[in-house]
């Protein structure tokens, strides 16, 4: 008999090995011996599936982090302004041309993680008192804070030239298609090894934080500590991937939920469970962009066409068993 | 087994001074009630004295050091505190709950030991949740998670409890059954609570707390008296004393 941290891990694994093996033959056929074809599986899909996994990893895991350590299902990265504050940082670098001078590719991904750190910061300052962390004022700042980036993203748009501007505009919907070869899954991937390695630990202290933070602080949880840490992690993953995919919403809000509903509710499991399913399901709605929709409709856009009726159907399923 | 003093504390909330020169000691084996009326100073003065509020004037020594300065998992090796109230989002079973008592005896990486299975077993025992430890936490309801929090605390294992009204929402059956776990725990408490018959009857001293000062402090019999009840609590009411048992009854 296995237990349950068992079998949530192996299915979530196998979830993640599945897609990866699955995801890059969805599409046109694919006929190795001629060498177009062998380009388009080594140079073109591999790299994106590889982004989406990475990617989805990253979405899920910090979905968990900040559900957490707010204390409510519905928060995601979007939720404290950590996306739209990078996303907007993005833009600027963007429109300034800097994209191709400063480093090429490598400047994006720092210049995403500073705005989603400098974000996380005045969210942080701005919700502190005396040493604690409410998590309304955090989830009021964080909002707030989303919409004034979401008008200066639109500012940003409207003023641009048009080449900028639909530049901007593809780029904002998410998509894995970077165009940029190994080097996006491979610096996404590097943030989330350093990134897992952070909050992995973090599984019982957010267990304890789940009753509230004087409960968490009662048992020996440094709550402020933890806040710190995992905001940081968050942070750094958030902005590296919003560099490369741009905002890819809903990851972070439905796998934890799909995976709590299947019980991993610790998030000793949550966690690591999380991080194999967000790969998984990123991974294969890449597939299914090609697959159902020719490629010419971006991941992100997929993530929630397909996403949302699923969720909501396991919503009411759940409701069925509770009422 | 350990020390816990406090010496001049004082807390303010803005503009109002919620703590004022409170001093005091507790001791191993001791049963304290803390009493007085809504904002007295009760889940104040526990907050500061596991560390989670700061005082800004005084101070509070565990073991001799103080508070402070120390960890937070070393305070909670010290000291559990069962807040008054916590509010659950996610659906973790009852054992995970009283689980995460356990968390200030091993490292983040550290896999539970015999001793943690140990001491989850004979706290929801003490609660009687032996039978409900793989149900949903918001499945319950609010007198059987306030025991299961209560069972928190006490897989715990400190050799202090601070207890902000562990009995309330509780049935009669199960706020005898409490009772007897208080007694018997090896831990001395700290018990904040409104319920002045159950303060009489479970400790062996009383502490009352009255707009941020002790107003009065001593043993059950003679600290609940009725010019105390009237100065403190303003209600008349009538104190009967029977087989050493204190019954307090308000005047209409």
């Amino acid at each position: 008999m296995w237990s349950r941290r068992a079998r949530l891990l192996l299915g979530s694994g196998l979830v993640f090995a599945g897609a990866l093996l699955l995801s890059p033959w969805l599409g046109d056929g694919l006929d190795l011996t001629y060498s177009g074809d062998s380009f388009i599986l080594w140079q073109l899909r591999l790299p994106r599936v590889l982004l989406a996994s990475a990617a989805g990893a990253g979405l899920a895991l910090a979905g968990v982090a900040f559900q957490a350590l707010l204390r409510n299902p519905l928060a995601t990265p979007y939720t404290l302004g950590v996306s739209s504050g990078s996303a907007l940082a993005i833009v600027l670098f963007l429109v300034a041309g800097l994209d191709a001078r400063l480093g090429g590719s490598l400047g994006r991904p720092l210049v995403g993680m500073a705005g989603a750190l400098l974000v996380i910061g005045i969210t942080y300052r701005a919700a502190r008192v005396r040493g604690h962390l409410p998590a309304p004022t955090l989830l009021l700042a964080g909002v707030t804070l989303t919409y004034v980036f979401s008008a200066l993203i639109v500012a940003v748009q409207y003023t641009a030239t048009p080449e900028d501007a639909a530049l901007i505009l593809r780029w904002l919907v998410g998509s894995v298609e970077s165009g940029l070869g190994y080097l996006p899954p491979a610096v996404v991937g590097a943030v989330l090894v350093v990134a897992l390695a952070g909050l992995l630990p973090l599984g019982r202290a957010y267990n304890a934080l789940s009753g509230g933070e004087e409960a968490a602080q009662g048992v020996g949880v440094d709550s402020a500590r933890v806040a710190r840490r995992s905001y940081f992690f968050a942070s750094i993953l958030v902005g590296s991937i919003v560099a490369f995919t741009g905002p890819i919403g809903f990851v972070g809000l439905i796998v934890p939920h799909c995976l709590r509903l299947f019980g991993a509710v610790d998030n000793r499991t949550l966690l690591p469970a999380a991080a194999l399913a967000g790969a998984g399901f990123l991974a294969i709605c890449d597939g299914l962009t090609r697959l159902l929709f020719a490629g010419r409709l971006p991941v992100g856009v997929v993530t929630q066409l397909l996403g949302g009726p699923f969720f909501l159907v396991l919503l009411l399923r759940e409701k069925r068993r509770l009422y | 087994m350990g020390s816990l003093e406090f010496m001049g504390l004082g807390v303010r909330y803005g503009a109002r001074a919620a703590l004022e020169g409170v001093s005091g000691a507790i001791r191993p084996g001791d049963r304290v009630g803390l009493l007085g009326p809504n904002g007295s100073g009760k889940t104040t003065l526990l907050r500061a004295l596991c560390g989670i509020v700061r005082p800004e004037r005084g101070s509070v020594l565990l073991d001799g050091k103080e508070i402070g300065t120390l960890p937070r998992r070393a305070i909670a090796r010290g000291i559990a505190y069962l807040p008054q109230e916590e509010r659950w989002e996610f659906p973790f079973t009852v054992e995970e709950v009283v689980r995460c008592g356990r968390f200030s005896h091993a490292g983040p990486l550290e896999r539970e030991g015999a001793g943690d299975h140990a001491a989850i077993e004979e706290a929801l025992r003490a609660v009687d949740l032996l039978a409900m430890r793989d149900r949903p936490i918001t499945e319950l309801s609010g007198g059987e998670r306030r025991r299961a929090a209560l069972a928190r605390s006490l897989a715990q294992e400190a050799p202090f409890l601070l207890l902000d009204e562990p009995t309330s929402a509780l049935d009669l059956e199960h706020r005898q059954a409490i009772l007897r776990v208080l007694k018997l725990t090896p831990g001395a408490v700290l018990l904040a609570t409104h319920d002045l018959d159950l303060a009489a009857e479970q400790c062996n001293r009383v502490v009352v707390l009255d707009a941020g000062r002790v107003a009065a402090q001593g043993a059950p019999g003679e600290v609940l008296t009725e010019a105390l009840l009237e100065r403190v609590f303003r209600v008349k009411a009538r104190v009967h004393q029977f087989e050493g048992r204190i019954h307090v009854v308000a005047e209409s």
